[in-house]
């Protein structure tokens, strides 16, 4: 059951803002409430949000919830929130959950660091998932994938995507869709029945179409709040946007893992996303939007921070975990790419290092097998390799027909990792009398 | 994606209109002296049904509802000889590590393949030869260790209601000659023995009728629920 549960909200979980134009009518709070209510937000209210804040107004009041708002009982919002609350009561209770408190405490202090006086109405599951996503629900329970994390190389990105996601909730955009889903599908049913077969085919395209364009003026909505709230706290909102160039880059890559895995398909055409029926707006506009909203409102002023250190110093503890569980989703092109935007920042290189030697270890095509042995030789002259690395150049060396190398790896790697619970079974296989 | 494939099935199994439970006793039994029934937490949910299909949870009628089925559930089973007790939520149950609450989720699994497999024609498991053999598992010995119960019951009910949007289409629909579905009410319950986390009961509804936001129509639904269950 959950899984159509999680399936309906995947559509109605939110996980974006932009185009500058000025010159749009100013609107008061009232105004902006009384849009929000009727679910009619558009790039006005958008470009108002922004003119708000640069009057100095305050950007929690626009949404018109109060902190700890429950929704009455009569109202369709309620619904909605009993439905979450059941899926929520099932994440608390999921083995996909990550515990450890130090990354759970981290993610916490900063959504309540920009989400204020929300704070006590924001609730975070951060969740064992190599699929780079968060998303929030109506009811304030925030999805935060591990996956994502990785993606991250400093705290104002992580800031901006959270910003993101709170921006959802106060906006109440999950109620508008719904509410939009149901007038519009309403509708279509009724012109489609009456007109039939090719009209009915119209209705459900432009139904589809109408409520992916809504959804991504809501994505461009939140990342403007996502903006403006990097700005409240002093982050750099222009380090944020590089998020997006990370991401632009990873989707450049995905082309050639797409390639690989539907070579010699002809009913499959790769190609990039973005379409009539996108929920999101695309990464690069993503991005250019960020750049435009950096230029607008931290022109000149500063310093803001990028959180680099902040980051790093929660990041560190985890991110081999991550970076092996992003190996086994088996898309080498966006691991490479990945790890190549992650070495531009200096710490564990010998980290990365190792796990690009991975990468074509687990790939296997003709000549992997040398380029994870020179990525291994490499790794040992940096900082921050596993000990697993020598074991790693072990399986490597036997493959390579190397056998007295790879023995003497595998001690290297009993030496170094003593403890490891693999230990009795390597010392099997190189015949390492105990 | 399941609820998709149960609402199929209900439609087929409303076809076919055959018996809707299964039991493997006809007694309720204890090593005391008292049957004790542990009841879960009802598991329901009321929706609007729109015109394209598109359901919208309801909480008010929900809540309505889950008074009304508790009351008559309570009502019914008096006859049955047996003592119930409530199953109360604890901080454990938002555990990960909660028996209880992992045994809830399972059964939310259990119950739907039952369902799926044992009652729908097309679902049958050749391996299971028609034989009634489900079960939790013997971890369910910890709900009896921890309410002193003998058996749990669990209910699961979902009932949709359509907008009067969905009634135009209906119109519609009917004047064109195109059959269009209404509100849809579809339950199961299943009584688990506690010693084994065997289902020895199971009993399913679905049908395009009923109303379960007022009292009396609920206690005819739940009558219905309970259809069989062992005295």
């Amino acid at each position: 059951m959950w899984k159509a549960a999680a399936f309906v909200v995947s559509s109605l979980l939110l996980g974006g803002c932009v185009t500058g134009g000025s010159g749009a009518p100013k609107l008061t709070a009232d105004q902006i409430d009384q849009k929000v209510e009727s679910g009619d937000v558009d790039m006005q209210t958008l470009d108002s949000i922004v003119d708000t804040y640069e009057a100095g107004g305050d950007v929690y009041g626009l949404e018109g919830l109060e902190a700890g708002y429950r929704p009455a009982l009569t109202s369709d919002e309620a619904g909605i929130w009993m439905r979450m609350e059941k899926l929520e009561s099932s994440f608390k209770t999921s083995g996909g959950r990550v515990l450890r408190s130090d990354i759970n405490t981290y993610v916490k202090t900063v959504v309540c660091k920009l989400a204020g006086p929300f704070c006590g109405d924001i609730r975070i599951y951060i969740i064992d998932e190599p699929v780079p996503n968060a998303s929030m629900a109506p009811n304030g329970m925030m999805l935060v994938h591990t996956g994502i994390l990785l993606q991250f190389r400093n705290e104002s990105q992580l800031s901006a995507v959270l910003g993101h996601e709170i921006g959802h909730y106060l906006r109440r955009h999950s109620l508008q869709r719904i509410r939009q889903a149901v007038q519009i599908g309403d509708a279509a049913t009724i012109f489609g029945m009456l007109t039939g077969g090719i009209g009915s085919m119209a209705a459900a395209i432009f139904t589809h179409g109408t409520l992916s364009a809504y959804s991504r003026d809501h994505e461009r909505e939140a990342d403007k709040f996502g903006a403006l709230l990097l700005q409240r706290h002093g982050y750099s909102i222009r380090s944020a946007s590089g998020v997006w160039d990370q991401f632009i880059r990873i989707e450049n890559a995905k082309i050639d893992d797409d390639k690989e895995k539907y070579e010699g398909d002809e009913d499959v055409e790769v190609s990039k996303g973005g379409s009539f029926f996108s929920s999101h707006p695309g990464h690069k506009e993503r991005r250019d939007t960020m750049r435009v909203l950096a230029d607008r409102i931290q022109a000149g002023a500063g310093p803001y921070a990028d959180g680099r250190k902040e980051y790093w110093a929660i990041l560190k503890n985890y991110r081999l975990d991550l970076l092996e569980d992003e190996v086994n989703r088996n898309k080498p092109a966006q691991t490479l790419e990945l790890l190549k935007i992650l070495a531009e920042d200096p710490e564990s290189l010998g980290e990365l290092k190792y796990v690009e030697g991975e990468v074509y270890r687990r790939r296997r095509k003709d000549g992997d097998m040398e380029k994870a042995l020179a990525r291994y030789q490499e790794a040992l002259k940096l900082d921050g390799y596993p000990a697993k690395l020598h074991r790693a150049m072990g399986t490597v060396l036997s493959r390579l027909d190397r056998p007295t190398e790879a023995k003497e790896a595998f001690q290297k790697y009993l030496e170094a990792a003593p403890d490891a619970p693999d230990n009795k079974l390597i010392r099997q296989m190189v015949n390492i009398g105990s | 994606m399941k609820r998709a494939l149960l609402l199929v099935f209900v439609g087929l199994v409303l076809a076919a209109c055959q018996t809707t439970s299964a039991r493997t006793i006809n007694k309720l039994s204890s090593q005391s002296t008292e049957k004790v029934i542990l009841v879960m937490p009802t598991d329901v949910e009321l929706s609007e049904l729109h015109a394209s299909g598109l359901t919208t949870p309801h909480a008010e009628w929900t809540e309505n509802a889950r008074k009304h089925i508790d009351d008559a559930l309570r009502n019914e089973l008096t006859t049955h000889n047996a003592r119930l007790i409530d199953y109360t939520k604890t901080a454990d149950d938002e555990k990960r590590t909660s028996t209880q609450a992992q045994l809830q989720k399972l059964h939310g699994v259990v119950g739907a393949t039952v369902f799926i497999n044992h009652f729908n024609p097309n679902g049958k498991l050749p391996a299971k030869k028609e034989k009634f053999d489900w079960s939790l598992g013997p971890q369910a010995k910890v709900l009896k260790q921890r309410h002193n119960a003998d058996y749990a019951l669990f209910v699961y009910v979902r009932d949709s209601y359509a907008t009067p949007s969905r009634v135009a289409a209906q119109v519609i629909g009917a004047l064109l000659g195109v059959g269009i579905q209404g509100g849809v009410q579809f339950g199961f319950c299943s009584l688990v023995d506690l010693n084994s986390g065997d289902i020895v009961w199971f009993n399913y509804l679905a049908r395009g009728h009923g109303d379960l936001r007022t009292q009396e129509p609920a206690v005819e639904s739940v009558k219905e629920l309970l259809l069989n269950f062992p005295t």
